[in-house]
């Protein structure tokens, strides 16, 4: 089958890789209907997230049609229409049974290497380095999907492939950053990332009943989508100083709730920005978490901090003094999109959340290679390249 | 400064890092023969009944049985049962082929676990993947894979 593989430090290429097996009685295999790139991947393929290996298959938020199931599957069977969780979580363990699904004890095979980088391994995860499992990606035409009775989710009849796609990484990972950053009626709430997850993390800050949510980026597409289809409001950093500007916004307290959407290739127009570049370049740190600085700086005394960006090791000038100073709550996490998806799927359905506008450029999975580059450089006001194998 | 002098300070110099080297390395040197020694633990969410029923060892440890000591605790907050386990002191559990028995001994502990809580312990190939490049970065990811059940805080 085609799939679009890794090739090294900024390298994709499509080439023809074995089909995938069911493994264990879990599995089933499903025939990718569209597969979404995503702004994490930017990480791996830069080669910022150390072991990746040539050959890869990447993608991981994906929607398809199954079509071979395993002995000990129950909840699925050849023909279902389904999106899959980017995380893979067993459905078993501690923490799966509490909600926290890409924790899971027991979906990476591989972890003495998390364990090695942050003291404790957390789950599994298609296309997303040997770190968390080495699972073959979704940018193929065929993935093998462990677990499926708790990972994969059969999408109701009348919505639309398009829309439920991202209800696999990018609706529940904002959803989650809203619901555990502790958004709640009357809140002021800043996202930092006007991508596809800030957007959904706006989104989902509205639905939780936020009052007023501003949304900070420097990408003049973006920043119109978010006022056109997620209606919030938007900050261009590029125009104006984002402390001040939150400030004024919020009576001078500062928001309430903080979500960095933005990972560890942040930007700004600072001086900062400049010292994190070279740090980073000499590697002398491993990410660039400007967005996070300012979030920790932006917060309300008592307020809270949720850090959905990804982040591979370590950061400098962590205003820790800020966060005990100020009373922050500062949380993180990888996607537990079990735990949504049920709720984000009827929502998408009453159009509650809507995400077409998204996938600026549907491409077929030859073109992976180009989408990727229209996807990093932001070319033709892309938001997200979405193939279709 | 004379050149003796100069000389002088510099052998001092070297001594001192010499002896602080030599420090540190008894220190690591200390905690790595305490850790070798350590019960590495698992927390299994089931009773210790349906873990080892009548008191037998769970596969794959039961393989082991005649070069570990396993204990078994209740985990808090009905996290189900700590399974503790220690390779047994003696010739196997120093040098290379102690290290080859720790990760042997992880490997099983972390098998058990999945075999208790889940019913199979996951399989990772075949996977699809594309043309693998004979690198120095490939090799190490490689062979980092290779251990890495093994490995780890365990």
């Amino acid at each position: 089958m085609k799939a679009l593989t890794w090739r090294g430090v900024n390298k994709l290429a499509v080439e023809n890789v074995d089909e995938p097996r069911i493994l264990n009685t879990s599995d089933v295999i499903v025939r990718v209907l569209l597969t979404a790139s995503c702004g994490s991947d930017l990480h791996l393929i830069g080669g910022y997230v150390p072991t990746m290996r040539a050959g890869d298959v990447i993608g991981h938020e994906f929607i398809g049609e199954v079509v071979e199931v395993g002995s000990g599957v129950r909840k699925h069977r050849v023909g279902d229409r389904v999106v899959v969780a980017s995380f893979i979580g067993c459905g078993a363990c501690y923490y799966c049974l509490n909600d926290m699904y890409s924790l899971c004890d027991n979906t990476n095979p591989n972890p003495g290497i998390p364990e090695a980088l942050w003291g404790a391994s957390p789950g599994g995860i298609y296309g997303y380095t040997h770190a968390l499992g080495g699972f073959a990606g979704s940018h193929a035409e065929y993935v093998r999907v462990p677990f499926a009775d708790v990972g994969a989710f059969t999408v109701p009849e009348g919505l639309s492939s398009e829309r439920a796609l991202f209800a696999s990484d990018a609706v529940p990972t904002g959803w989650m950053g809203a619901d555990l950053g502790g958004v709640g009626p009357g809140d002021v709430v800043a996202v930092w990332g006007a991508g596809a997850v800030g957007q959904m993390a706006a989104r989902a800050a509205m639905l939780l009943g936020a009052e007023r949510v501003v949304v900070i980026d420097r990408i003049p597409e973006r920043l119109e989508q978010v006022r056109n289809f997620i209606g919030a409001e938007t900050i261009d950093y590029e125009d104006t100083s984002v402390l001040p500007e939150l400030r004024e916004l919020t009576g001078g307290r500062g928001p309430d709730v903080c979500i960095e959407a933005v990972g560890m290739e942040a930007h700004s127009t600072g001086a900062d920005y400049l010292y994190d570049q070279v740090k980073q370049q000499l590697r002398l740190q491993t990410d660039r978490p400007t967005a996070v600085r300012e979030a920790i700086m932006a917060a309300r005394k008592g307020g809270s901090v949720f850090v959905l960006g990804v982040f591979g090791a370590v950061v400098d000038k962590f205003p820790l003094g800020a966060v005990i100073n100020k009373g922050l709550t500062v949380r993180g996490a990888q996607q537990h999109g079990q735990r949504y998806i049920p709720m984000l799927l009827e929502r998408m359905q009453r159009d509650e959340l809507t995400t077409e506008h998204l996938a600026t450029h549907v491409l077929p999975l030859s073109d992976g290679a180009k989408g990727y580059d229209m996807f990093k450089n932001k070319k033709d006001g892309c938001v997200r390249a979405v193939f279709r194998p | 400064m004379s050149k003796a002098a100069r000389t002088t300070f510099l052998l001092a110099g070297v001594a001192a890092v010499g002896v602080v080297a030599q420090k540190a390395a008894q220190v690591v040197d200390k905690h790595a023969e305490q850790d070798q020694d350590r019960w590495r633990v698992v927390t299994i969410g089931r009773t210790q009944e349906e873990i080892a029923p009548g008191g037998s060892l769970p596969r794959p440890l039961a393989a082991l049985a005649d070069r570990i000591e396993v204990r078994f605790r209740h985990a808090p907050g009905g996290r189900g049962t700590e399974v503790a386990a220690r390779l047994v002191r003696g010739s196997s559990s120093r040098g290379a082929r102690g290290a080859e028995s720790l990760r042997e001994l992880r490997s099983a502990l972390r098998e058990a676990k999945e075999l208790a809580e889940v019913g199979e312990v996951m399989v990772g190939h075949p996977r699809p993947h594309g043309k693998r490049a004979a690198t120095v970065m490939g090799a190490i990811v490689d062979a980092a894979e290779d251990r890495a059940e093994g490995e780890g805080v365990l």
